[in-house]
């Protein structure tokens, strides 16, 4: 089994200019959503190019999220036990792996968030007529 | 006489007992097979003499001992005797007011031991009437110093072995000539008082009869013990022997066919027909008065006697019943041929038959109603019952009987039936009864299941409709335990015309829930018995027999593999002739053997079409050959195949034979169906050829019939049909011999499994060729080129001679096939698919699995289907990996470097595409590099360049858009087509002049209807799929 070495950073860097409210997001500002469901979009997903979804709105608990022109999706926010950690991979140098004992194959993980809540949309978009995205 | 040295060879008897309390007349054919079995002595002792009864079992055995050296002092001795003795000693008249005689000691409870001072006058035994159905005396008498035995009312009859003065053996008897005895014998056996005056000299003394008279007459006054005769009033059994030790011979058999004599003897005080003597003479001057016996009663006594050793027989049947039934009516019968007044003779067989109204039908009036009635394969009935006897442990409560078990172990045909489940019920719960109609199939099913005791539920499959109400009926049957009365078999008749009524469904749902529950026992296993007996609502606790004609009629076919499938063959026809013979003589239709037997034959066994013909017959009161009807018939085609290949022996020659076959096909009028039997089955058969010279006509003549029925069906020529049976003539005169034998299903399966294999081979192409690239498609284009020219190359090219050890350490060489080879399955869509063997391990399979196209025989195929596992796991990997670069790759292409796509177009050798394939790569890697630099304006340039196919879609919807991309598209285009394939950085540069705005509005654009969710029903639980930690790691 392979192994690395972990790097945790306790604090990480807050955004505070993050659309999300305080309860949902995580440290870097992000926050998880997860749907029932596969996403389609006109582009390949193995692209790493952002493409917009839709609009996500919150309500309380409760979240709408607007994907395309036709479809709303109803959800709610919940905590996500055990949490949900984010992992990056770090490439260093090869000297400087050698200086800190790092795993021998050169992998080492940093820790980038630890999410503990996503919003869950688990039911069946409902479909939309005709609105117009602002 | 008694001291002479000749005396001590024993006489030895053994008598058979006649039942003559309700039938007048003896039957004289039975006394002459009593004197048959007299049977030779075997000697016990040289001094001394005595009788000996035997069966052939030697079950009993009495033995009159004189002791040489004491005279007048007897043993008596009786061993092994089917009865507890209780002792009357010195009972009678004359031997009571004397000291006891006799004294008698049980030795065992079935010996007993003698021992007389003196030669006792009368010394009476009698059988406990307690554990015998038959009581009995045994009466030691001595008369001027010889001894005799009477043994009255036993089941033995009565045998008084006397000595009679020696005077009388050397009287001549006049009787008549030795070979005519029988005949005189039958002649007389009605009449009593036939004898002449002068033969009653021979008879014993007049008071000994008279004795013997008396007891009758007065209920055996001279015996104390009257309530054991009282019992036995109504049957009196008397038989009487006298023996006659002439001086000189003591020579063994006294009676054998020749020199014996027998002839009726009247007695002074028999006239009122209770009594029947006969009095029989051996060559050797030996003289017997006898009663004729009768084997009924001494049958019986056998049975008691030694119960456990004849009740044991493995098929739960009374066998020694069964034969007394058998011997009586055989009496019975010839009783009443005898007296040629049926009617009269009011017996039990006869009793079951003399209310019958003229109007019934024989065939039910004459149904075998008995096991020993059937007539039909013995092998089947027995089968049938053994199977109806394994669920005897469930239905009875019997213990399991393991003997049988272990002989039918060897049996591999009855193998199948050893299988039992934790009841011990046979392995399959319905049986399957299929044979021609009429030949008893519901009549042994009903006697079969009486006989093991079960009561019949009859169910015909084709009145009862709608299965909810057969589900409640076969339900309730099995589940309902019915108060006194026995439990049920079911009986589904006709089980083959029940099929839209949904009964089949019903039987498999009983069937299937029972097999659920067995194996939920299972599981649950023997020590929770508790849980398991819960759960017994389910299983299926009473047999259930199905009977049907044609076993493979396409309702059964779901039942057939749940089901013990027994045929039910015809009966040969020597056993089927006697018993319409039989119904023949009671019905008073007087008909011939050799009619009978036509009858049988032409009716191919079928028992009930020959009862019913005789009845229609009867009202003529003739039958010929002529007049013998042949009935419709619906013959299976692959019966008729069978019949093809074999050799008939009841047509004399070939020409009679293939008119046979001829008639045989017209009539079923499935020509088709036939003839393609014939042609599938004859490669199989035995037959003598020279040169390929039979199959060559074969040939022939099925291009022949091709050709009719082409002009039958196609020009609607109709009158031709008249030939198309001859091909199959043409078949049997060639290739029919004794040596084949047919299987049936064997015909049934191999046409509809090339059809099926035809119609899957079909799909496979077509998907093939549906998957592969439009220059494909145009260059095969039907199936059988693919199939030839394609499948097998394409079959090599998937499968490369590879010899991966490591997916690192790979030769140039192998790399370069390996690629060659992804690509090729890229391009038919081809995949290597894992899966898990039974066996645990896992194999990759082609899929489609073209191996099935390209290749023959089933053990290659079964070889390339699953291949080398790390060669194809090396291509697996390889291609997962080509997909992903492919379809980035695409993007790429889409993306306006068109110039790459045709370049990819041109290299197709091996090296184009590896060549290609690295750059593409490259050009990925640039691209990404490209993007990561760029600023966000930069990135809305390649996006641009990205939604470039979806250009028409835009301009649908948004017209006025046209003029502000056009010039951005075009200058794209130009870069493109200018730049390199490296020259991709460049591409920034070019869109960096459109505005971030523009992007924006296309995205807007783009994402209307562009960005949707598909809903995934269900859990989300449910997609979950196992990721390993390694997985996790490789990816990172």
């Amino acid at each position: 089994m392979p192994s690395a070495t972990f790097a945790f950073n306790v604090c990480p860097a807050t955004d505070e200019s993050s659309y999300f409210p305080r309860v949902l997001r995580t440290p870097t500002g992000l926050a998880l959503i997860e749907i029932q469901g596969t996403l389609h979009t006109a582009q390949p997903s193995s692209d790493s190019t952002p493409s917009e979804l839709g609009k996500l709105t919150l309500d309380g608990k409760t979240a709408w999220l607007w994907i395309g022109d036709h479809q709303r999706m109803e959800g709610s926010i919940v905590d996500l036990n055990p949490p949900f950690g984010v992992l990056r991979r770090v490439t260093r140098k090869q000297s400087e792996m050698e200086e800190e004992n790092g795993s021998p194959d050169g992998t080492a993980v940093e820790i980038v968030e630890v999410i503990r809540k996503k919003i869950l949309f688990t039911s069946r978009p409902e479909p939309i007529v005709n609105r117009k995205m602002t | 006489m008694e001291g002479e040295e000749e005396l001590a060879t024993d006489l030895l008897f053994a008598f058979d007992l006649i039942e003559d309390g309700d039938v007048p007349e003896e039957d004289p054919s039975v006394t002459s097979a009593a004197i048959a079995t007299i049977s030779q002595p075997s000697t016990s002792g040289v001094s001394t003499k005595g009788s000996e009864i035997t069966d052939s079992g030697a079950a009993c055995q009495i033995q009159l001992m004189e002791k040489q050296q004491e005279q007048g002092e007897w043993d008596f001795v009786i061993k092994d005797s089917p009865f507890d003795f209780v002792i009357n000693d010195n009972v009678g008249q004359d031997s009571s007011t004397k000291s006891p005689l006799a004294t008698a000691s049980t030795i065992s409870m079935n010996e007993m031991k003698l021992s007389a001072r003196e030669a006792p006058d009368t010394l009476t035994l009698a059988g406990d009437t307690e554990t015998t159905d038959f009581p009995f005396r045994i009466t030691l008498a001595t008369e001027d110093g010889e001894a005799a035995i009477a043994i009255e009312d036993s089941p033995l009859d009565k045998i008084e072995k006397k000595s009679l003065p020696s005077a009388l053996a050397e009287d001549d008897l006049g009787l008549p000539p030795p070979d005519d005895w029988h005949a005189q014998m039958i002649k007389d056996a009605p009449d009593f008082d036939v004898l002449p005056e002068e033969e009653f000299d021979i008879l014993p003394p007049e008071e000994e009869f008279d004795n013997a008279q008396n007891a009758d007459d007065t209920q055996d006054e001279n015996f104390a013990t009257d309530d054991l005769d009282s019992a036995n009033t109504v049957q009196r059994r008397k038989c009487y022997l006298e023996a006659q030790q002439s001086n000189s011979d003591s020579q063994i058999p006294l009676f054998d066919g020749q020199s014996s004599e027998v002839r009726p003897l009247t007695l002074p005080h028999s006239d009122h027909g209770n009594a029947f003597y006969r009095k029989a003479k051996g060559s050797n001057g030996r003289e017997i008065v006898l009663r004729a016996r009768s084997r009924f009663l001494f049958n019986t006594l056998r049975e008691s006697s030694s119960g456990d050793k004849y009740k044991r027989s493995s098929y739960g049947v009374d066998i020694e019943k069964i034969m007394l039934d058998i011997e009586k009516e055989d009496r019975d019968k010839k009783l009443r041929i005898l007296q040629n007044e049926p009617e009269t003779v009011s017996t039990k067989y006869d009793a079951l038959f003399a209310n019958n109204s003229e109007g019934e039908l024989w065939v039910e009036k004459w149904r075998a109603k008995k096991w020993i009635d059937l007539i039909g394969d013995e092998r089947t009935h027995r089968t049938l019952l053994r199977w109806l006897q394994q669920w005897s442990h469930v239905v009875f409560k019997n213990p399991v009987s393991a003997a049988p078990n272990k002989r039918r172990v060897g049996n591999s045909n009855a193998g199948k039936l050893v299988q039992t489940d934790p009841f011990h019920r046979p392995h399959k719960k319905l049986l399957l009864l299929h044979g021609a109609p009429g030949l008893g199939k519901t009549t042994v099913a009903h006697v079969a299941a009486r006989q093991a005791g079960y009561d019949v539920l009859e169910i015909n499959a084709s009145d009862e409709r709608g299965g909810a109400l057969v589900h409640d009926k076969i339900r309730g049957a099995i589940d309902s335990h019915r108060v006194g009365t026995k439990p049920v078999c079911i009986i589904i008749d006709e089980i083959d015309g029940g099929a839209e009524s949904g009964f089949i469904r019903v039987l498999l749902d009983i069937l299937s829930s029972d097999s659920k529950a067995t194996q939920q026992g299972h599981r649950t296993s023997a020590n929770d018995s508790k849980n398991k007996r819960k759960k017994t609502a389910k299983y299926l606790l009473r047999p259930v027999i199905a009977i049907c004609n044609d076993p493979f009629v396409s309702a059964l076919r779901s039942l057939r593999p749940l089901a013990e499938i027994l045929s039910y063959r015809r009966a040969p026809t020597p056993n089927i002739v006697p018993r319409l013979k039989e119904i023949c003589a009671r019905e008073k239709l007087f008909v011939d053997s050799r009619t009978l037997t036509e009858l049988v034959d032409s009716m191919d066994g079928d028992v009930r079409g020959c009862i019913n013909t005789l009845q229609f017959d009867m009202s003529g009161k003739r039958i010929g050959s002529s007049s013998v009807g042949q009935k419709d018939v619906n013959v299976n085609p692959n019966v008729i195949v069978g019949r093809v290949f074999k050799v008939d022996k009841h047509c004399g020659n070939k020409e009679e034979s293939i008119r046979a076959v001829i008639e045989k096909v017209e009539r079923s009028a499935e020509f088709d169906k036939v003839v393609t039997g014939c042609f599938t089955m004859y490669p199989s058969m035995y037959y003598a050829d020279d040169m390929l010279a039979k199959p060559v006509e074969a040939g022939e003549w099925l291009h022949f019939y091709d050709t009719l029925s082409h002009s039958i069906y196609q020009d609607q020529h109709l009158d031709l049909a008249a030939y198309l049976s001859y091909p199959v003539g043409a078949f049997h005169s060639m290739f029919s011999s004794n040596s084949n034998s047919l299987k049936e299903y064997a015909i049934a399966k191999t046409d509809y499994e090339a059809y099926e294999a035809k119609k899957s081979n079909k799909d496979l192409v077509k998907q093939i060729i549906g998957s592969a690239s439009a220059a494909t498609q145009q260059s095969f284009r039907n199936g059988s080129t693919i199939c030839t020219e394609l499948a097998p190359y394409l079959m090599h090219i998937v499968n490369p001679k590879l010899n991966p050890v490591n997916a690192s350490i790979v030769l140039e060489q192998e790399r370069i096939m390996t690629m060659h080879t992804v690509d090729v399955m890229i391009d038919f869509a081809m995949k290597y698919i894992q899966q898990r063997c039974d066996n645990g391990t896992y194999v990759f399979r082609m899929d489609p699995p073209i191996e099935q196209l390209a290749l023959f025989s089933t053990q290659d195929k079964d070889r390339a289907a699953v291949g080398k596992y790390l060669i194809r796991q090396c291509i697996s990997q390889e291609m997962e990996r080509n997909m992903l670069l492919r379809a980035s790759k695409r993007n790429v292409v889409a993306a306006g470097s068109q110039t790459l796509g045709v370049k990819r177009r041109k290299s197709d050798s091996l090296d184009g595409v590896d060549h290609e394939a690295q750059e593409s790569e490259e050009d990925f890697r640039l691209l990404h590099k490209a993007k990561r630099k760029h600023s966000a304006s930069n990135k809305a340039g390649l996006m641009s360049s990205f939604f470039k196919p979806d250009r028409t879609h835009v301009d649908v919807t948004d017209p006025e858009e046209e003029k502000p991309i056009n010039p951005s598209r075009i200058s794209f285009f130009k870069s493109q087509t200018s730049a390199t394939s490296t020259g991709l950085s460049g591409l920034g540069g070019h869109s960096r002049q459109n505005s971030l705005q523009e992007w924006q509005e296309r995205m807007k654009q783009l994402r209307e209807g562009r960005v949707w969710v598909q809903f995934h029903e269900g859990f989300s639980n449910a997609v979950r799929k196992p990721v390993t930690w390694s997985d996790f790691w490789r990816d990172l």
